[in-house]
């Protein structure tokens, strides 16, 4: 018996090397899926919401695709890391530590989910794109013959959109080290097997002295692309551990200031993840607070 | 688009024809023939179609087939020796772990690479091991019963539970 082939009229590529896949994507005239994983591109496949697509390019057997690599200025990652390499790697970012280990899907999805793949999928009911946000990390995307770099505040255009054009692949994510930085996440989610209502990742940078200089928290899955926010006063979480009533108001008030774009889906409307956001973001403020690295 | 890339499934090299882009659960079902591994939801979700490759747990109806041309694909089929069950699959059949026993493939193969990986492996390391499975039939008090005793294999082999509550 043979197999029901799915897509009749797509044609798979598994390209070995980048250029032999920007080649591909030029080639396809921008008619072309590309898989990172592929955890959640294969199910659309099935449902034929790209039917139009003739050309599925797989960036799963890329030389070097899966790699991370240290230089002086932070951590870049190539497109094609795993949550699963992500957990084992000893040069991941510890936030990203923390998102990995977290993810909805079981062992099988961290072991062929990506990093980059979940950046372009860009569901605003994810991990990913608020870490990157959070992180301030660079994108690098490329396309035949060039490259160009963006931060991940800029790519992130809306949900399920970023500003990937045709012809374009995202190759690598670059973060900056953040030295000093205490780092906290937190998320709302129901159920084992549903996707996040709110994540919140926390950054608590300190200055020569121990005290907070700089203090942040990125917002996700409750807006509709993550948004970063930046906290007054970030002087007060020098000493605290838990966060008071005033930590706790000026927090909310500062989220409620700067986000207007709710998110909905099927797991909460818009008015529940207004409500909780602030409450998820001190969560992760006092995991941040808990990290201890303060000498 | 066909490729002749062979496919080794359980130790066994498939040298058939087999589109490359279709999800590797069809493959193995539909032209190697093997039914452990089964179809739920195709999204991903279930867990049903879980299969080992090189080692390590992934859902098959989410990968394509040509993907894994050449890696080590084992399926629930080629677990037993024979007659004789695994000693995971022992610890599923001991403890009437499996209701339907649709999700069986997804529970039993997390097991064993969760086992294989650390095999004195906490309570905690085993839920998150198989958090990535649904069973319908909401038997997971059974399979956690079968989880526990699996990683123990050197103690006491745990009793046939019982429907006590």
């Amino acid at each position: 018996m043979r197999s029901t082939n799915l897509r009749p009229t797509s044609v798979y590529h598994l390209p070995g090397t980048i250029e032999a896949a920007l080649a591909m994507l030029a080639e396809s005239g921008g008619a072309a899926t590309v898989l990172g994983g592929g955890t959640m591109a294969m199910p659309k496949l099935r449902d034929a919401a790209v039917h139009a697509d003739s050309h599925v390019i797989d960036t799963a057997r890329i030389t070097g695709f899966g790699d991370l690599a240290a230089d002086g200025t932070g951590i870049t990652m190539a497109a094609g890391v795993s949550y699963s390499t992500l957990l084992s790697s000893s040069l991941t970012p510890s936030l990203l530590r923390a998102v990995a280990g977290r993810i909805t899907g079981g062992p099988q999805i961290r072991n062929q989910g990506t990093i980059g793949g979940s950046a372009c999928h860009a569901n605003p009911a994810s991990d990913i794109p608020t870490a990157l946000v959070a992180l301030q990390a660079t994108l690098t995307i490329a396309r035949l013959g060039s490259k160009r770099h963006l931060p991940a505040c800029e790519f992130f255009l809306g949900p399920f959109c970023t500003d990937l054009r045709p012809g374009e692949l995202l190759v690598a994510l670059h973060v900056p080290a953040t030295p000093a930085t205490d780092w906290g996440y937190a998320k709302l989610k129901h159920g084992e097997s549903s996707r996040p209502i709110t994540v919140a990742a926390a950054q608590l940078t300190r200055g020569a002295d121990d005290t907070v200089v700089d203090a942040a928290v990125t917002l996700g899955a409750a807006t509709a692309t993550p948004v970063r926010i930046p906290l007054d006063g970030p002087e007060q979480f020098t000493t605290a551990r838990k966060l008071g009533p005033s930590l706790r108001t000026a927090t909310f008030d500062a989220i409620h200031d700067t986000c207007t774009d709710w998110w909905a889906d099927e797991a909460a409307d818009r008015d529940y993840r207004r409500r909780v956001a602030g409450v998820i973001a001190c969560r992760a403020i006092e995991d941040a607070l808990s990290k201890e690295s303060r000498s | 688009m066909t490729d002749l890339r062979p496919l080794n499934v359980n130790g066994i090299q498939f040298d058939g024809e087999y589109d490359p882009g279709t999800p590797l659960v069809d493959v193995i079902r539909n032209d190697i023939g093997l039914t452990g591994t089964h179809v739920g939801c195709r999204n991903g979700d279930c867990g049903a179609c879980t299969v080992l490759i090189d080692g390590a747990p992934y859902k098959s109806c989410i990968v394509p087939a040509g993907r894994v041309a050449g890696q080590r694909i084992q399926t629930l089929d080629g677990l037993a020796d024979g007659d004789d069950l695994h000693p995971v699959q022992q610890h599923f059949w001991n403890a009437n772990a499996f209701q339907c026993g649709f999700c069986l493939a997804g529970q039993v193969l997390c097991t064993v690479a969760a086992l294989h990986g650390n095999p004195a492996a906490d309570p905690a390391d085993l839920n998150t091991a198989l958090a990535g499975n649904l069973c319908r039939c909401t038997g997971y008090q059974q399979i956690i019963v079968a989880v526990s005793s699996a990683r123990a294999p050197k103690t006491v082999r745990t009793p046939c539970v019982t429907t006590d509550p």
